[in-house]
């Protein structure tokens, strides 16, 4: 009797007396930076490359020359020429226009939270850093882009070198280069800029940290929409970046997935027209065809049109096209039933939805909107 | 004749018995005489509000659950319904079909199925079991809302064993007077185990159980040890249980491959004051140590916990009237290393700074007839940070047919 009280007493203290609960974090130090990332609580910060680390002198020098016409061939085109920051840094164009005039096939993407992009541009598994990526707008031939070439790039150079302000700049951000202005260091600086373009603070991230008024009823309605299995719409568009092409300090193992959505079926065939074709151009396997990045969904409302080749231009319209699983080209010579797409995303199935909740929806994405994003002095155009 | 000789044939012939059998037997002891028994069961409660849910799911805060361990629903739900029968030969060959649903299920499932042997090993009693059955390190593992005092599970098992072990395996017992050890085997279908390579789970314990004078006791020390790979929270998934409507719940995909150890002791007690008036204890405490990855898609953490859990349970039996309080505590202590370990911290719940889940519950019950009883509860629910008051009205009818 004595030793099953004592039993009972003891268990009693096992359950009581185990003190307080607790979690504990050990990431190994991967939040050290010197760079002022304004990132909120509870997302990771984005990768820094070795060969060019993030500070903020190189980030004053980016953003100098990110919205310098000088950096073109013929002078008159600048990174921001098809960035713009009102528009979460794309040009509201259906295609991109380079500096000598030349259309370029896709859409200008958003450069919001470009530094967590697994992948560059629409539909390139190479390009994994910004550094890289930035030859192509620079440097490219087909098509013309920033239009800099052997003709031109010494007097390109030169014309940077001619502008007073970037001496210091060029100092402050590569202070162990006796002469620092040359095309490494513009991309270095360019890229530190462009990596900088962080946004975190809309109304959706509010809520997310606790402001229960931040989202209305309305975008509440449409953020469960968002994330049903009815609509799909988290799979490629999912975590706290809107994209399932997402690569941060945490992350193991990196997915660069892409996907075809239906846009096109040339034929019946899943072909899509000749000059967008997605992943199939770098891999050439067929199954590849009419493959593209999902980009984030952040800032969303600003960056019309829509898709790789801006051929939807409203978000309402965007919404509708999923919801028919694909788009049915009647006529003309992209004919086809992308609906039909053989190679088409299994996630692409079409919903019904009616007015309030499509209405909601888009509110959802509405709530993606980062005022103080396309606001900021930190990003905006120094030379004004 | 021959057959019977044969341990294995024993075994076929009862499976084959069990087969065409079309009840169940509760849980509990099994009946040593040979015959053939068969009870029903069914509880069902309505309760003024479920429990509190973190985005559609039921998480306890800093725990990696799984199993079967479903929230409880606001209003009316059936806690258990359960049929079986039991059989045992002359030959000290018995077996257990059980057929039930649990947790609000909308299926009934083959829970219990086994078939098993007792026979002299020098002074003691040997009994080996087979098949699909609630583990029996603690009888409070093979218990449901018909056979407890009170109709939720307690927190502890819901926590740590995914509400109940249930699984196939082999079990061997060696008995002499009131000791009891027991070695339990499982193929690893059940939480925290995973089946297949790298999975499985195992069991032993020790138990004591007598009487002296008006004292009856029940007092154990058990160890469980469960390997898992590529286990997820399996409760919310659209191709798992569906359980009212969780499947509707999007669940995080999140898998851990590692090991869980539990220790437990348990003490049981039934005082017998006077003819009419009893007294009970129910003491439990569970230890788990759960050491692994844990990764999603891109990320991975490693994860090392100690937890630790359990309930105190006192009751007072007056004639046909029963009042119980049952006090429960969980502390969860989380260390989670590696760059995504924040990340997967956040994103597994497992974030859990200063607050101990717990949950205090009173009960009135009243055995209106032999075969049913009615019960009045409420609970103090502190399992979340946020509290919530619970009241449950229930019935709970169990016989035998």
């Amino acid at each position: 009797m004595k030793f099953l009280s004592s039993a009972v007493v003891m268990l009693s203290i096992c359950i009581y007396g185990c003190g307080s609960s607790s979690t504990t974090v050990d990431d190994g130090n991967i939040s050290d930076t010197e760079f002022a990332w304004a990132i909120r609580d509870g997302i990771p910060l984005p990768l820094e490359p070795i060969g060019n680390p993030m500070t903020e002198e190189k980030f004053q020098l980016g953003r100098h020359l990110f919205y310098d016409v000088r950096l073109s061939g013929n002078g008159t085109q600048s990174c921001a020429s098809c960035h713009h920051q009102d528009k979460a840094f794309t040009d509201g164009l259906t295609v991109a226009i380079g500096s000598t005039g030349e259309m370029h096939p896709r859409n200008s993407q958003t450069l919001t939270n470009v530094a967590y992009n697994a992948t560059l541009t629409w539909a390139n598994p190479a390009l994994i850093t910004l550094e890289a990526q930035m030859q192509t707008p620079l440097f490219s031939e087909h098509p013309i882009e920033q239009g800099i070439d052997e003709s031109n790039q010494n007097a390109v150079l030169q014309r940077i070198m001619d502008e007073p302000r970037y001496a210091a700049l060029f100092d402050a951000a590569f202070p162990e280069q006796g002469s620092a202005v040359n095309f490494a260091n513009i991309i270095a600086a360019t890229g530190t800029f462009v990596r900088g373009l962080t946004s975190f603070n809309s109304a959706f991230d509010r809520f997310q940290m606790g402001d229960a008024q931040a989202l209305s009823d309305s975008a509440k309605r449409g953020q469960t929409l968002f994330f049903s299995e009815d609509l799909e719409c988290f799979h490629c568009h999912g975590g706290y970046n809107f994209t399932d092409s997402n690569v941060d300090r945490t992350i193991a193992f990196v997915e660069r997935p892409f996907h075809n959505t239906g846009l096109y079926n040339i034929g019946g065939t899943g072909d899509f027209p000749a000059d967008n074709q997605g992943l199939f151009e770098a891999t050439s396997d067929p199954s590849d065809m009419g493959k593209f990045r999902a980009p984030t969904l952040r800032n969303v409302e600003l960056t019309a049109p829509y898709m790789h080749d801006g051929s939807i231009a409203t978000l309402e319209q965007v919404v509708d096209f999923y919801a028919a699983g694909g788009r049915n080209v009647e006529s003309g010579p992209y004919m086809g039933d992308g609906r039909l797409n053989p190679f088409k995303d299994s996630f692409v199935n079409g919903f019904s939805i009616n007015n309030q909740q499509k209405a909601d929806l888009i509110e959802f994405l509405k709530s993606l909107t980062d005022n103080e994003f396309v606001t900021s002095a930190r990003f905006s155009d120094p030379w004004n | 004749m021959q057959l019977f000789t044969c341990g294995i044939g024993r075994f076929v012939l009862v499976a084959v018995c069990l087969c065409v059998a079309s009840s169940t037997y509760g849980h509990g002891d099994l009946n040593p005489e040979p015959g053939t028994k068969a009870e029903a069961a069914v509880s069902v409660t309505w309760r003024d509000q479920g429990v509190l849910l973190s985005n559609g799911r039921w998480q306890i805060p800093g725990v990696l659950m799984g199993g079967e361990a479903y929230p409880v629903e606001e209003g009316i739900s059936v806690d258990e319904a359960r049929v079986g029968v039991y059989h045992r030969s002359v030959h000290d060959v018995f077996g257990y079909l059980q057929v039930s649903s649990h947790a609000g299920g909308q299926e009934a499932e083959l829970h219990h199925a086994f078939a098993g042997l007792d026979f002299d090993v020098g002074p003691m009693l040997a009994t080996i079991v087979a098949g699909r059955m609630a583990a029996a390190m603690t009888p409070a593992n093979g218990e449901h809302a018909s056979d407890r005092l009170f109709s939720e599970t307690p927190l502890a098992l819901d926590a740590f064993l995914g509400r109940q072990l249930n699984d196939e395996g082999v079990r061997l017992v060696l008995s002499r007077g009131p000791l009891q050890l027991g070695l339990e085997s499982w193929r690893g279908t059940a939480f925290p185990a995973t089946p297949g390579e790298g999975g499985g789970s195992s069991d032993a314990y020790i138990h004591v159980r007598d009487r002296h004078g008006a004292l009856r006791y029940h007092a154990g020390l058990w160890w469980l040890q469960a390997d898992a790979m590529n286990r997820q929270d399996s409760r919310y998934s659209a191709d798992g249980h569906q359980h009212g409507g969780a499947a509707l719940v999007v669940a995080p995909e999140y898998w851990f491959d590692g090991n869980t150890e539990m220790a437990g002791a348990f003490v049981r007690l039934d005082w017998q004051w006077t003819v009419q008036t009893a007294l009970n204890v129910d003491a439990q405490w569970l230890q788990v140590n759960t050491a692994g990855v844990l990764r999603d898609a891109t990320r991975r953490a490693d994860l090392d916990a100690d937890d630790n859990g359990g309930w105190l349970q006192a009751s007072v039996r007056h004639g046909n009237h029963q009042w119980g309080l049952r006090w429960e505590q969980l502390v969860v202590e989380n260390e989670l290393s590696g760059a995504a370990a924040e990340a997967m911290a956040i994103e597994t719940q497992l974030y859990n700074q200063g607050h101990n889940p717990n949950r205090t519950s009173v009960i009135y019950r009243w055995q209106l007839h032999p075969d049913v009883a009615v019960r009045l509860e409420a609970m103090d629910d502190q399992i979340q940070s946020e509290q919530q008051q619970r009241f449950a009205v229930g019935m709970v009818w169990k016989a035998a047919l």
